[in-house]
C-alpha cells in the first residue's frame, strides 16, 4: 500500500492520527506470503494477516480450521474488558477466550497478533435491506417490499436474497458480522425477516434462519391508498389500517379452528384448502416467533401495542422516534425496542438532540434497545451502526450498553444470544479486529472474521480504490 | 484547532468586536476582557457547509425549465426553519445554500451565517460573492426525460448548456454593439431589451459569478472543464463529485476544487463508483476537497464526517478540520473571513466537548462574529436568540434523494 507510505512522510499532528496511519499501514501490508505460509504466519506486532486469494463470493479458499487472536484489548459484552487477551476460534466458533496468562494458544493456530488493538464480537444490525436493493434509485434492482396488499405475511424476505451483492462486502469489512433482512416499512404486515450471516459462498451459506420474525408496521406511511386526494380505497386512515390488522389476526384464528376441526377423525365434508397468508401468521399469533412493530410517534406506539396485547403477540418495538412523552409507558409494556433511527428529525419545535437521547432515556428505564442502520436519508449502511451507537453515547447512553445494543441485544431480542452477539466459547466465531474505539469513527477495522474465517477485507470499492491508487503516487 | 496552522494545546483566542483579534498560546487581550475558560476543551472555527438546501421552504428547484440562471435562492430563504436551528447546534455557522439539480443551469445561491434569531437580513453573509449552481448527469436528464423533453441524455444535456452561452454571447454582443453606438453618439442607437435569465449567463461569461457543479461521473469533470474553457469561465468547485479519485490528477491542474460526500454511495447508478477514499486520494491527487452535507440530516455532524477521512486514506486531523471549514469557505469564496482561527478572521467559533473529530463530540457553545448563539447548557432550545416557533419545510433537504427534492 504505496498511499500509506507516503502518508508516513506527511506532516502528522498527534499521535492518534499518527497510530491511525501505522496501522493501516501495518494492517494492509502485511505479505500474502506470510497467510500462505504453512503452519501459520508469525505475525509482527500489532499486525494482522491479510487473507489470500478468494473463492465463490469472496470468500477464502480453504482458510485454516484454528486460529488465535493474542494480545487484544477484548471488549467481551458478557464479562468485561481483558485487557492483554487471547481468543481462539476452532471450526468456526470461539473455542477458547480469557487472558493471555492463563489462555493456551495452540501451537498450530494461524495466529493474529492483535497487540495495542480493540477485539469484540462481530456487530449485529437489528434492521437492513442489505439483499434486497442494489442501486436504491433503479427498480429493477430492487425487491424491497411486496405492495399490493397491506396484509402480507407470507412474503419471505429469503425468496429475494441476493447473496452476491455488492454491498454486503462494503458493510462487513467494517465489523458487522450479522443483520436482520427486513422488507421495507410499507405495508402493515410487510412479510418475514431472515437473520443473515454476512459472509458465505452462497445464499444458503449466509442465511442462519430464515423467517426469523414478522415485520410489521403501524405507521402513516402506509395509508398509501389513501393518503390525499382522490383518495378511494381502503385503508386510507389509521382506522382502516388498525381495523384491517385486527382483521387479519380474527381471520386467522378463524382458519385455525377450521383446519382444527378440519383435523378431527370424525369431520365430515370437504377440508378447507390450505392459505399460505393464514399459514404465515399462525407462529406468530401462538407466540412462537417475535414481531417486529414498527411505529414512530407515540401514539402510533399505544395503538400499535393495544393490537400486540390483544392477540398475545410476542413484541420487539421499532423505529421508536418521537416518544420522548411515552418514555415511562413503554419501559412498562417489558418488550425491547429497536430505537430509530438516532438520525430521525426530532419535532419542529423540539430540542435538537430529543432524538439523540431517546436511547439513553430508554435503557435508563430498563428497556432493552438495539440500534439499526437503516435511517430516512438516501444512505443507509450497515459500516456506519457503530457511529450511531457512539453517537448515543454522546447524548448519555453507558458506552457498555451502546456495544449491547449492537451486539447481544439484537441477538437475544432475535432469540440468537446464545450463538451471536459476545465473546464467549461456544459461540459462532464472528470476531472483529480494530486499532481502537469500535464506536469512533476515526478508529479502522483491521481484520474481521466471520464463522471463524479470516475474511478477505475486500469489497467493490476498495477494488476500485486499489485500482486507482497509482494517481495518488505520481509524483507532483 | 486553528485549521491553518494546527493544534495549539493550551491555546487562547481574543475576541474584539466581531473578529479574532489575537490567537496563540497567550493572547495580549485587555485585563477587563470577558474570560471564557475552555481549559480540557476544543476550540475549532465553525462549520462551513457548502452545499445545503436548508430553509428554503421546499423551494429548491424551479423545475420548469432546465435553465433558470436568473433565480435567486435569497427569494425563498426562510430564517425560521428548524434545520437551521439543528445545524447551529452542530457547529455550522456558514451554509452556501444552493439551487438543486434538475437543472443544467440552475439559480443563484445565497449565503447565509447562521445567526439562528435574527432577521433574514441579519442573516446574509455580507459581501459573500455570488455563485450559481450548474447540474450534469441523471437529475436533469430524469427530469426532463420524463416529460419527453430537451434534455433527456447526457448528450441533451451538454448541449442545453452550449447553446445557452451562445444566446448569452450574441446578447453581450448586441450590448456590446448598443454600448459603442452610445459612445459614438449615434442617435439611431437602441438599447436592446434586459433579460434577466440571459443577463445572468452573461455574468457567469464574464467570470462574476462563481460556479458551482453537481456533476458525479469522471467523464463529466472532463466534458464540463472542456465547456468552460471553450466559453472561457472558470468552474470553482465539482459537487457530489464522487468519482474525482479517478480524474484527480487533471482536474488539480484546473483549480477547481470539489465538495463531495464522505461515505455516501450506491443510492443511484452515477454514484456506484463512489468510495469513501474519494476525498483522501482525490486531496492526495492535488485538488482542494470539502466534505458537505447536501442534507437537513448530515449537517448536524459534518464533524464526524470529517473525522471518517483518518479511517478513510488516514488524512491528518488538520486535513480532516480543512475539510469542512477552510476548504468550504475557499469554494463559498469568504476562506478571507471565516474557516479558520486567524487574527483578523470572523470570529466565528465552536466550542466542543471532546475533539470534534470523534463520535463522542457536542457543540457545547457556538459564536458568530463573536455572538454567542448557541450554548447546550441552555434550557430549551439553547438558542440566546431565537425564542419564537419554528417552521418545518420537511427533513430531507436532499437534492438526490428519491421522493424528495431532487
Amino acid at each position: 500500500m504505496e498511499r500509506h507510505r507516503q502518508q508516513g512522510v506527511r506532516t502528522v499532528h498527534t499521535a492518534a492520527s499518527m497510530l491511525a496511519a501505522l496501522c493501516l499501514f501495518a494492517g494492509l501490508s502485511v505479505t500474502r506470503a506470510q497467510a500462505q505460509a504453512a503452519g501459520g504466519p508469525k505475525a509482527r506486532p500489532g499486525s494482522v494477516t491479510v487473507p489470500a486469494a478468494t473463492g465463490p463470493n469472496g470468500t477464502a479458499i480453504a482458510p485454516p480450521k484454528l486460529v488465535a487472536i493474542t494480545g487484544g484489548k477484548l471488549l467481551t459484552i458478557t464479562h468485561g474488558t481483558i485487557e492483554n487477551g487471547v481468543i481462539v476460534l476452532e471450526d468456526g466458533k470461539i473455542a477458547a477466550v480469557g487472558p493471555a496468562a492463563t489462555t493456551k494458544v495452540p501451537k498450530d493456530a494461524q495466529v493474529f497478533d492483535a497487540r495495542g488493538m480493540t477485539v469484540y464480537p462481530g456487530l449485529f444490525d437489528a434492521e437492513t435491506n442489505l439483499g434486497l436493493t442494489e442501486v436504491e434509485a433503479d427498480d429493477a434492482s430492487n425487491d424491497l417490499v411486496e405492495k399490493s396488499d397491506e396484509i402480507s405475511p407470507q412474503m419471505r424476505v429469503v425468496d429475494a436474497f441476493h447473496a452476491e451483492t455488492v454491498r454486503i462486502p462494503v458493510q462487513r469489512i467494517n465489523g458487522v458480522t450479522n443483520a436482520i433482512v427486513a422488507p421495507a416499512s410499507e405495508d402493515s404486515v410487510a412479510g418475514q425477516d431472515a437473520l443473515i450471516q454476512l459472509y458465505g459462498k452462497d445464499r444458503n451459506a449466509m442465511i442462519l434462519t430464515p423467517d426469523i420474525a414478522l415485520a410489521m408496521n403501524f405507521e402513516g406511511d402506509v395509508r398509501r391508498k389513501g393518503n390525499g386526494p382522490g383518495a378511494s380505497k381502503f385503508p386510507s386512515t389509521r382506522m382502516g389500517l388498525a381495523t384491517q390488522l385486527r382483521q387479519a389476526f380474527l381471520d386467522t384464528q378463524n382458519y385455525m379452528a377450521e383446519q382444527a376441526a378440519a383435523a378431527k377423525p370424525d369431520f365430515k365434508g370437504t377440508k378447507p384448502k390450505k392459505d399460505l397468508k393464514f399459514e404465515a401468521l399462525i407462529p406468530y399469533l401462538k407466540g412462537e416467533k417475535p414481531v417486529v412493530f414498527g411505529a414512530y410517534e407515540s401514539y402510533e406506539v399505544e395503538v400499535a401495542m393495544g393490537i400486540a396485547q390483544e392477540f398475545h403477540l410476542k413484541v420487539i418495538l421499532n423505529h421508536v422516534t418521537h416518544a420522548q412523552d411515552l418514555l415511562d409507558t413503554i419501559a412498562s409494556y417489558k418488550v425491547p425496542v429497536i430505537v430509530g433511527s438516532i438520525y430521525d428529525a426530532p419535532e419542529a419545535n423540539e430540542r435538537y438532540d430529543a432524538v439523540f437521547s431517546l436511547p439513553a432515556e430508554l435503557q435508563k428505564r430498563g428497556v432493552k434497545i438495539a440500534l439499526a442502520s437503516l435511517s430516512n436519508g438516501p444512505v443507509s449502511d450497515s459500516r456506519n451502526l457503530p457511529y450511531a451507537a457512539g453517537y448515543a453515547v454522546a447524548y448519555g447512553l453507558p458506552y457498555d450498553e451502546a456495544m449491547k445494543a449492537i451486539t447481544l441485544n439484537p441477538a437475544e431480542m432475535f432469540g440468537v444470544g446464545d450463538q451471536l452477539g459476545s465473546l464467549d466459547v461456544g459461540k459462532v466465531g464472528n470476531v472483529v479486529i480494530a486499532n481502537g474505539d469500535p464506536l469512533d469513527v476515526r478508529t479502522s477495522v483491521q481484520q474481521v472474521f466471520i464463522g471463524g474465517v479470516a475474511i478477505p477485507m475486500t469489497s467493490r470499492q476498495t477494488q476500485l480504490r486499489d485500482q486507482y491508487l497509482p494517481l495518488t503516487q505520481k509524483p507532483k | 484547532m486553528t485549521a491553518s496552522h494546527g493544534t495549539l494545546e493550551r491555546g487562547s483566542v481574543w475576541v474584539h468586536q466581531g473578529k479574532i483579534a489575537g490567537v496563540g498560546v497567550t493572547v495580549s487581550a485587555p485585563a477587563d476582557a470577558t474570560v471564557i475558560d475552555a481549559t480540557g476543551k476544543f476550540l475549532t472555527p465553525g462549520i462551513i457547509d457548502p452545499h445545503s438546501h436548508s430553509a428554503l421552504s421546499n423551494d429548491i428547484n424551479e423545475a420548469t425549465s432546465p435553465v433558470t440562471p436568473s433565480m435567486m435562492m435569497i427569494d425563498a430563504f426562510d430564517n425560521m426553519d428548524s434545520a437551521l436551528y439543528r445545524a447551529l447546534a452542530a457547529g455550522v455557522t456558514t451554509e452556501l445554500l444552493l439551487h438543486g439539480s434538475a437543472n443544467i443551469i440552475g439559480g443563484q445561491a445565497v449565503v447565509i451565517k447562521n445567526k439562528f434569531g435574527l432577521s433574514r437580513d441579519q442573516m446574509l453573509f455580507p459581501n459573500a460573492p455570488r455563485s450559481i449552481k450548474f447540474a450534469s448527469g441523471e437529475n436533469p436528464k430524469r427530469v426532463y426525460g420524463s416529460r419527453n423533453e430537451l434534455p433527456s441524455t447526457r448528450m441533451g444535456n451538454f448541449e442545453v448548456m452550449r447553446q445557452s452561452f451562445e444566446d448569452a454571447r450574441a446578447y453581450m454582443a448586441s450590448w456590446d454593439a448598443y454600448n459603442a453606438k452610445v459612445a459614438k453618439n449615434d442617435k439611431d442607437a437602441t438599447a436592446p431589451k434586459r433579460d434577466l435569465k440571459l443577463e445572468a449567463l452573461a455574468d457567469v461569461l464574464r467570470g462574476k459569478l462563481m460556479v458551482q457543479i453537481h456533476c458525479y461521473r469522471a467523464d463529466e469533470f472532463l466534458t464540463e472543464e472542456a465547456i468552460a474553457r471553450e466559453y472561457g469561465y472558470k468552474i470553482r468547485a465539482f459537487h457530489h463529485a464522487l468519482e474525482m479519485y479517478k480524474v484527480g490528477d487533471q482536474i488539480a491542474a484546473t483549480g477547481t476544487a470539489i465538495a463531495t460526500f464522505a461515505d455516501w454511495w450506491g443510492y443511484k447508478d452515477e454514484a456506484w463508483d463512489a468510495i469513501p477514499w474519494n476525498a483522501t486520494m482525490s486531496m492526495r491527487e492535488g485538488v482542494r476537497v470539502a466534505l458537505k452535507s447536501d442534507s437537513n440530516d448530515y449537517i448536524r455532524r459534518l464533524n464526524q464526517e470529517a473525522g471518517k477521512m483518518i479511517h478513510y486514506g488516514g488524512a491528518t486531523e488538520d486535513e480532516a478540520l480543512q475539510m469542512i471549514t477552510l476548504n468550504p469557505a475557499w469554494i463559498i469564496g469568504v476562506d478571507d473571513r471565516v474557516g479558520s482561527i486567524d487574527t483578523g478572521k470572523d470570529a466565528d467559533l465552536v466550542l466542543w466537548n471532546v475533539d470534534p473529530l470523534s463520535t463522542y463530540a457536542r457543540a457545547e457553545k457556538v459564536y458568530i462574529d463573536g455572538e454567542l448563539f448557541f450554548d447546550s447548557s441552555l434550557s430549551g432550545f439553547g438558542t440566546t436568540r431565537f425564542h419564537g416557533v419554528m417552521h418545518s419545510s420537511g427533513f430531507t433537504g436532499a437534492e438526490d434523494e428519491e421522493g424528495g427534492g431532487l
